[in-house]
C-alpha cells in the first residue's frame, strides 16, 4: 500500500514537472519580446534591454530553463505586470473560490445524479429510464458557457431568483454550480445506473438475496460497494473537466476564481500570472488524481496486490 | 499499459481489453446497425448544412442595418422580408450567422481530427510497432500532457497564438493527438503478434511497409470511433476557446463568439445567445451518440475507453 502511493507520488512529480515544462516551451512563443510586453510600448531601448538583463533573457536557452525550474520550486513565477507582488500569491487568494465551486458541483452531480441513476436503474426499459438516459445524453453535451447564460436568462433576468454575477452570498454559488455540475451530473447518472444494472445480475448478489438477506442490505453493501468503482474512476477523469470548465464558468458568472484570473491575465498579457495559474491548476489537477487513486485502493484491495502501474 | 495513470484508476484495464478484443470478429446484432441511423442522419444533415447553407444564405459581417437590429424570430424586417432567427445588435440576420458558424464548427472540427488523427496515427503505430525507447518517449510525452486538463492546455496556448482559425485548428491538434496515439499504440501492439504482420517481417518487407500497408489497416476500425467522437468534443472545444475570445478572429461568426456577443443582449434578445447554443448541442449530441453507436457496433469492448 505504502510502496503504491510512494510510486504514484513519484509519477506525480514527475508530472508536474512536465506540466511546468509546457508552460516554459509555450511561454516561449509568446509574440513579441517578454521585456517590451512588461514595460509597455512607452519603454526606451535602454530600458528594454536592461530588464531583458534582469529577466535573464539574454541567457542560453537551457539556462533560462533550469533557472525556471528552479524557481517554479520555489513557487516563483514573477510579480504580476498588472497588479504588482507576486503572482503566485493573486492565484492564492483565488483559489478557495475555485475550489469551492469545484467541490460544490461535484457534490450536486453526485448527490442529485446518484438518487437519479438509482431510479432510472429500478426499472430498466421502462419510461422513467428512457426519460432519464435520454435527458443524460444532452446533458453530457451542454457547452458549459452556454447553459450558464441560459440559466442566467432564466433564473436571473425572466424570474429575479438568484443574482446572476459576483461571490457574496451562497446564492451567488447556485447557478454557476448547475452550470458546472450538469455535464458531469449526467455522466453520473448514467454510469450508475449501468453499473446498477450490471452488479444486480452478479452472482454474489443472487447469493446475498438467497441467504435470505433484506434488499436494502443486499443493495448497500453488495451492490452499491461494487457500482462505486467506475464512478470513483470516471469522477476522476472528469477533474480536468471540472477544471477546465470551471476556467470558463467562473468567466460567465464573474466568479472570482483562479480560472477568471487566467483569462483577465491572458486578455492583459500578464503572463508571469498566466504562467502560475496554469501550474497551479495543473498541479492541482495532478493532486486530485492522486486523492483519486488512493481511494480506489481503499475501495478496490485488488489493485494493490496487481499494484496499477 | 505504460500509462500508469490510466492503468492504476482502471485496473484490469480497458485499453488492454481493447488489444485483446480487436483481433476477434463479433456478431453484430442488427438492431446495432440500426440504431446508428438517426444519429448519423443528423450528423449527415449538419455537414450538408455546414457546407451547402451559408451559399443560400450569405453571411456578410460587416454589413450594418441599424433599423433592422434586435428584431425577433419569425419577425418581419423593415424590408419586409422574415427574420426566421431574429438578427442580431447591428441588423444582422441570425439565421446567416447560424448557418456559417456551421461551417466554421465544421472546417475546424474537421481540419482537427485530420491533422490530430494523422500526427497521433503515426506516432500510435509506431510507438506500438517499434516498443523500445521510442515508445517511451511518445508514451511519457503522452502522459506528461494529460496532467494539463486539455481545455486548459488549449488556452495557455491559444493565448500566446493570437485569434485565427489556422490557430485554433492547431492548438486544438495540439490538445487532441493523444488519444488517437494511445488507441492506434495498442493496436499495433496487438497487430505485431498477428501472423499477416510476422509473415510479412519474415518475407523482408520493410518496416514502413508493414507500418503502413499491414499495421495502420489494422487500427482503422477503433480509430474510426475514436475520430468520430473527438469531432464532437474539438466542435465543443472551438465554440469554448472562442466564446473567451482565444478563438476564431471576430469577423467569423463561431457560435462560440456569437453566444459571447449575445451575453450583453439578455434583457432585450435573448436569441442571439440562446440560437447558437441550441445548433451547438444539437450537432454535439448528434456527433457524440454517433461515436456511441459505432462503438457498439464496432467494438463493444472499447467501452471504457
Amino acid at each position: 500500500m505504502i510502496a503504491y502511493i510512494l510510486r504514484r507520488l513519484g509519477y506525480a512529480v514527475f508530472v508536474v514537472w512536465g506540466a511546468v515544462t509546457i508552460i516554459f516551451v509555450v511561454m516561449r512563443f509568446v509574440p513579441g519580446d517578454p521585456a517590451l510586453a512588461m514595460l509597455g510600448p512607452t519603454a526606451t531601448a535602454e530600458q528594454v534591454a536592461a530588464t531583458r538583463v534582469r529577466l535573464g533573457l539574454d541567457r542560453p536557452v537551457l539556462l533560462q530553463y533550469s533557472s525556471f525550474i528552479g524557481r517554479s520550486l520555489t513557487l516563483d513565477f514573477g510579480d504580476s505586470y498588472r497588479l504588482g507582488g507576486p503572482a503566485i500569491g493573486h492565484v492564492f487568494d483565488r483559489m478557495p473560490a475555485t475550489l469551492l465551486l469545484a467541490l460544490s458541483s461535484t457534490a450536486f452531480a453526485l448527490l442529485v445524479g446518484f438518487p437519479l441513476g438509482v431510479a432510472a436503474a429500478g426499472k430498466p426499459g421502462g419510461a422513467l429510464d428512457g426519460l432519464i438516459s435520454r435527458a443524460s445524453l444532452v446533458g453530457q453535451a451542454l457547452p458549459t458557457f452556454w447553459t450558464g447564460i441560459m440559466l442566467i436568462l432564466l433564473f436571473a433576468r425572466t424570474l429575479r431568483l438568484l443574482p446572476s454575477a459576483g461571490a457574496s452570498t451562497w446564492q451567488h454559488l447556485v447557478l454557476p454550480t448547475v452550470a458546472l455540475g450538469l455535464p458531469f451530473l449526467s455522466i453520473v447518472v448514467r454510469l450508475v445506473s449501468s453499473g446498477l444494472l450490471d452488479v444486480l445480475s452478479e452472482n454474489y448478489v443472487r447469493v446475498a438475496r438467497s441467504k435470505g438477506l433484506k434488499e436494502s442490505r443486499v443493495f448497500y453493501v453488495h451492490a452499491v460497494r461494487n457500482m462505486l468503482l467506475p464512478v470513483v474512476t470516471v469522477v476522476g477523469l472528469q477533474l480536468g473537466t471540472l477544471i477546465g470548465g470551471a476556467v470558463i464558468v467562473e468567466t460567465v458568472f464573474a466568479w472570482p476564481g483562479v480560472g477568471r484570473l487566467l483569462i483577465d491575465s491572458i486578455q492583459n498579457r500578464d503572463y508571469p500570472v498566466v504562467q502560475g495559474a496554469t501550474a497551479v491548476l495543473a498541479a492541482v489537477f495532478v493532486i486530485l488524481n492522486l486523492l483519486v487513486d488512493v481511494v480506489y485502493t481503499w475501495l478496490d484491495p485488488r489493485v494493490r496486490l496487481t499494484g496499477g502501474a | 499499459m505504460s500509462d500508469a495513470n490510466t492503468a492504476a484508476t482502471v485496473p484490469g484495464g480497458s485499453l488492454e481489453a481493447t488489444e485483446k478484443a480487436l483481433p476477434r470478429a463479433r456478431p453484430r446484432p442488427r438492431s446495432h446497425a440500426l440504431r446508428l441511423m438517426a444519429p448519423a442522419a443528423f450528423t449527415l444533415l449538419f455537414v450538408v448544412v455546414a457546407i451547402v447553407g451559408p451559399a443560400l444564405v450569405p453571411y456578410n459581417s460587416v454589413e450594418v442595418k441599424v433599423a433592422d437590429r434586435l428584431i425577433p424570430p419569425l419577425h418581419q424586417t423593415r424590408s419586409g422580408e422574415v427574420a426566421w432567427l431574429g438578427t442580431d445588435r447591428l441588423g444582422r440576420d441570425m439565421l446567416a450567422q447560424v448557418l456559417s458558424g456551421a461551417r466554421v464548427s465544421l472546417l475546424v472540427g474537421a481540419a482537427t481530427v485530420l491533422l490530430a488523427g494523422t500526427v497521433g496515427t503515426l506516432l500510435g503505430i509506431a510507438s506500438g510497432y517499434f516498443s523500445g525507447a521510442f515508445d517511451n518517449v511518445v508514451m511519457r510525452l503522452a502522459d506528461v500532457q494529460l496532467a494539463f486538463p486539455s481545455i486548459l492546455l488549449a488556452i495557455l496556448i491559444a493565448s500566446v497564438m493570437g485569434q485565427s482559425v489556422t490557430n485554433v485548428i492547431i492548438t486544438l491538434a495540439i490538445t487532441r493527438w493523444v488519444k488517437f496515439a494511445r488507441v492506434a499504440r495498442s493496436a499495433a501492439l496487438a497487430a505485431k503478434e498477428r501472423d499477416f504482420v510476422q509473415a510479412a517481417q519474415a518475407l523482408g518487407a520493410s518496416h514502413t511497409r508493414i507500418l503502413l500497408g499491414h499495421v495502420l489497416p489494422f487500427t482503422m476500425t477503433p480509430l474510426l470511433v475514436i475520430a468520430t467522437v473527438e469531432f464532437g468534443l474539438v466542435i465543443l472545444a472551438e465554440a469554448g476557446l472562442s466564446f473567451l475570445g482565444l478563438g476564431t478572429p471576430a469577423a467569423m461568426p463561431s457560435w462560440g463568439l456569437t453566444i459571447s456577443t449575445g451575453r450583453d443582449y439578455l434583457d432585450s434578445a435573448w436569441w442571439i445567445s440562446a440560437i447558437p447554443g441550441l445548433a451547438l448541442v444539437f450537432v454535439v449530441v448528434a456527433v457524440g451518440s454517433l461515436g456511441d453507436r459505432l462503438r457498439d457496433l464496432l467494438d463493444p469492448h472499447m467501452r471504457k475507453l
